[in-house]
């Protein structure tokens, strides 16, 4: 059984009004598959994970979801961005419960399950904590923790671990492979770090930004996890990364 | 190795004692340049410099602000001092409330119909600039003289800013905490009450500490104009009666109310919206 949605875009692009158009076209995403977006800055990631969450709007083509065509508030799919995804004017219990407050709890049971959730990731002491009083890492946890209590068929992730320092990074790494098995959860993810992408994903979808968006290649990584970033493969694939985002430098950048 | 643990560990006490010595040292200032000024104009009436019938000196000025006889105005029209502090205090309030409630409902309208923004705004950034005191003859004609007409004048002072600030703070709220509110699935209400509201309520407080002064300033034009109470109309009786003495503390007490009633919203503020210090 497998909870996870599948993710098709059809013809997808949008025009931004500073002119910038973002022309992704087709692009197909199993069923509780691990997805990463890489391409350098400014190609169009976060334009089609929003599109992907409902947020934005396509202005050609469309998506489907398990095959059908949606339009408005994309259903069943959890967000989390880089930094600020808690509220801070909340706790973090707050934080938490307000998304289960819109899944059919009042606020006395929102609040239990808020808690019992922060100390299943053993942050249960700071349930009254502000975000302020947060490290980043924590606060990602919180913020991982309430996506998964929307118990979200498609997980967006976008830079979700780039402000974190690299130790705090490796075991969220984990927490999230943990959570994506457990899920079943479709996951599509935005990262930077080269190693992150080859440690998690399945496969690698690389965006060209000259022009935006476009889809330039999509590797496979059919490796066993946990993976060993020194394994010789791994390298090998990080080099071949690393090429082609030096290509798109050097097109971007006139070199 | 100890020592540095032990280093790192004391920071954070040590950056906190400054903070209250800091504030104790503010107030020490302050005080002191009181002292300084009040002195100064003693001895210089004392010594001649000044003529303290047109400039009581400190000596006399303060025993008689709390003698009881700071009153004009005599039978029914009799006003003492604390009582015109709080009518004026009264109709502040009034006007402050009903023109930031109004202003907030107009931040919201505009927030939510761009077409009402395009219309509403324009007329209101047309309007916001103009000063209360010319507010008061078309005030007069309208509404007459009276209470109401320095609560309408303050409301006017109010309106203006009080709905630009709170249009201005609602556009600058970070998209993201509207994206993720969606994708919570909030409903509308919820993206008000529980996002909004509190992403703008820091500013919201300073915008309504700035509003104070303003309608601190508006209701004393407003209440010079022919209305026979508040602290407005004892500063101009007494001027028109030559009693210096209640002038200088008329001016003075509406000097150190505006001052304490702007270190309370700022307290207030401070403590409702800790989250943003
Ligand atoms: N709201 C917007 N208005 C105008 N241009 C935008 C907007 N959002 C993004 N863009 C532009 O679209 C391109 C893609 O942005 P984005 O999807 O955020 O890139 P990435 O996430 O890959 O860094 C960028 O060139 C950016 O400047
Ligand atoms: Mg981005």
């Amino acid at each position: 059984m497998s909870r996870g949605a599948t993710l098709s875009f059809r013809g997808l692009s949008k025009q931004f009004e500073g002119g910038t158009r973002v022309e992704v076209g087709d692009l197909d995403i199993k069923a509780a598959s691990f997805t990463v977006l890489l391409g350098r800055s400014g190609c169009g990631k976060s334009t089609l994970l929003n599109i992907a969450a409902g947020l934005q709007q396509p202005s050609t083509g469309h998506l489907l979801y398990d095959g059908q065509a949606v339009s408005g508030n994309q259903p069943d799919s959890a967000l989390i961005f880089q930094q600020n995804n808690l509220f801070p004017w909340m706790s973090a219990v707050e934080n938490i419960a307000i998304a289960l407050l819109n899944r059919g709890l009042d606020r006395e049971a929102a609040t239990r399950r808020a808690e019992q959730l922060l100390a299943d990731v053993g942050l249960a002491e700071f349930a009254r904590h502000r975000p302020a009083a947060l490290s980043g890492g924590m606060c990602q946890r919180i913020a991982l923790a309430r996506a998964l209590a929307l118990e979200p068929r498609l997980l967006l992730l976008d830079e979700p671990f780039s402000a974190l320092d690299a130790q705090t990074r490796r075991l969220m790494q984990d927490q999230l492979l943990r959570a994506w098995n457990t899920s079943g959860a479709t996951v599509l993810m935005v990262t930077h770090d080269l190693q992150e992408a080859l440690l998690l994903a399945d496969r690698i979808v690389l965006m060209a930004s000259t022009p935006h968006g476009r889809i330039a290649q999509i590797l496979e990584i059919d490796l066993p996890r946990p993976r060993q970033v020194r394994s010789a493969q791994l390298l090998d694939l990080q080099e071949r990364l690393d090429a082609f985002l030096t290509h798109e430098t050097r097109l971007a950048e006139h070199f | 190795m100890n020592q540095a643990v032990l280093t790192l560990s004391r920071q954070p006490d040590a950056r906190r004692a400054p903070r209250y010595l800091g504030a104790l040292r503010d107030t020490l200032w302050f005080l002191l340049a009181w002292a300084l000024l009040i002195g100064a104009w003693e001895l210089a009436v004392q010594s001649g410099w000044l003529d303290g019938r047109v400039l009581p000196p400190p000596s006399v000025t303060l025993p008689y602000a709390f003698s009881g006889e700071a009153v004009v105005g005599f039978g029914q029209q009799r006003s003492g001092l604390l009582e015109a502090l709080l009518v004026t205090l009264l109709r502040v309030s009034g006007g402050l409330l009903a023109g930031s409630l109004v202003a907030l409902l107009l931040a919201v309208i505009t927030t939510e119909v761009k077409l009402l923004r395009r219309l509403i705004l324009p007329l209101v950034q047309t309007l916001a600039p103009i000063s209360p005191v010319a507010w008061v003859p078309f005030t007069i004609a309208v509404i007459g003289i009276g209470g109401q007409a320095a609560v309408f004048v303050v409301f006017l002072a109010v309106l203006g800013t009080m709905t630009l600030s709170l249009v201005a703070a609602l556009d600058a709220i970070d998209p993201q905490y509207l994206n993720i509110a969606r994708n919570l699935r909030c409903t509308r209400q919820q993206i008000w009450l529980r996002v909004r509201l509190p992403a703008i309520a820091p500013s919201a407080m300073t915008s309504l500490r700035m509003a104070f002064f303003g309608a601190w300033m508006a209701v004393l034009a407003g209440e010079m104009a022919g209305i026979n109470s508040g602290l407005g109309y004892m500063i101009i009786m007494a001027q028109q009666m030559y009693n210096m003495p209640l002038v200088m503390v008329g001016v003075m007490t509406i000097g150190v109310v505006g001052f304490v009633v702007d270190r309370l919203m700022l307290l207030l503020g401070r403590r409702l919206t800790g989250w943003a210090s």
